[in-house]
């Protein structure tokens, strides 16, 4: 067995190329087509690897500027990008003030990040209304690393943007549904808007003495339960006009 | 020339613990960064972003050989273990094994 197969330029070489492949690997996860619009990332020597990052991140985030680049004043080369995260506005929107302080700290110590073989290659960020703008100090390292936080933060925005919209949805089907009995019955549902509209619903049942237990799990639409309870309240109402008939 | 698998598995050494610990898809990943090019003729399902960002490491801790040829004793093998070191073995010996010529030329000669 060979103690080694590769000389060091080959390894640089390979390494760039590993390198490489994780870029677009984090591409593809990221949801970007790598296959009917393939990208080449042969990669000639160490650092060449630029051009497979440039692509993934164009392909990732769309129209990405490259803002700057010059020097600083140790001589290391600066590279600044401006990356559009329009979800940004969105989530800014929808977290509370004091969570965005929060989130901004969070974001920034997320794209504060240096090679772990490169030592003097290093990535900062701040945050923007509506993008983010990196920049990358020196150019010798690994991209792929990089590449995987940027990715990592819009991950974290849009799914924080569908959990807190799903909350606010469940908060309104819970409102839209006691406001129909208020208004049918004049009776006021005690419930927390917070609670799953599953379990309301089912109180609403238990209300109008109708035997039917949900929970959270249960895939019952929202429109079955607005028709449902339109139906209950309509037999409500006939039997509740009948008594005053008879009186 | 036939290359019995079953034979040959049967002949096989015990894994060593460390590569107990290495999944197919790590070497899928290996393959994807020595024999591709083109991102369109990788399957990129095959392997997880975790087992590709374990093969960049390998490559990482890859000793050139100028090191080791020069630099080390004759007993040191800082590459052992190293998945992307294993896989060129592997390919190595299985190019050899395909290329060699057998001792007998007959139609029934059969390797392991």
């Amino acid at each position: 067995m060979h103690k080694s197969y590769l000389w060091a330029e080959q390894i640089g070489q390979m390494q760039a190329k590993y390198d490489a492949m994780n870029l677009i690997k984090i591409a593809f996860d990221a949801g970007c087509d790598v296959v009917t619009e393939p990208i080449n990332y042969y990669v000639h020597d160490f650092g060449s690897q630029y051009t497979v990052f440039w692509e993934c991140l164009e392909r990732i985030f769309g129209e990405v500027a490259h803002t700057f680049e010059g020097m600083n004043q140790y001589g290391s080369s600066v590279n600044t990008y401006q990356i559009p995260m329009p979800e940004l506005r969105e989530f800014f929107r929808i977290v509370d003030h004091a969570e965005q302080g929060k989130y901004v700290s969070k974001f920034m110590t997320m794209m504060a990040h240096s090679d772990d073989y490169f030592c003097e290659f290093e990535m900062e960020g701040m945050v923007a209304g509506n993008c983010l703008h990196v920049t990358l100090t020196n150019e010798m390292g690994l991209y792929a690393p990089m590449l995987k936080q940027l990715v990592a933060i819009r991950t974290i925005v849009r799914e924080e943007i569908r959990k807190r919209k799903r909350v606010i949805i469940n908060g309104l089907r819970n409102l839209v549904l006691s406001k129909m009995v208020y208004d049918r019955l004049g009776i006021v549902v005690d419930i927390s808007l917070d609670e799953h509209v599953n379990v309301v619903f089912s109180r609403i049942l238990e209300l109008l003495e109708f035997n039917l237990v949900l929970g959270p799990d249960d895939a019952f639409s929202y429109e079955t339960m607005i028709e449902m309870l339109n139906t209950f309240l309509d037999q409500r109402v006939i039997q509740t006009n009948r008594g005053d008939v008879a009186a | 020339m036939r290359i019995n698998l079953d034979s040959l598995k049967a002949n096989l050494p015990a894994p060593e613990g460390y590569q107990q610990g290495y999944t197919p898809g790590l070497f899928r990943a290996i393959e994807a960064a020595h024999h591709n090019s083109n991102s369109e003729k990788v399957d990129w399902s095959s392997f997880t972003l975790s087992e590709a960002e374990q093969a960049l490491e390998h490559a990482m801790n890859y000793v050139d050989a100028e090191y080791t040829e020069y630099e080390l004793d004759a007993d040191e093998f800082p590459n052992e273990g190293n998945a992307i070191h294993e896989y060129l073995h592997n390919t190595e010996v299985i190019y050899a094994i395909k290329h060699s010529v057998p001792e007998k030329q007959t139609e029934n000669v059969e390797f392991f």
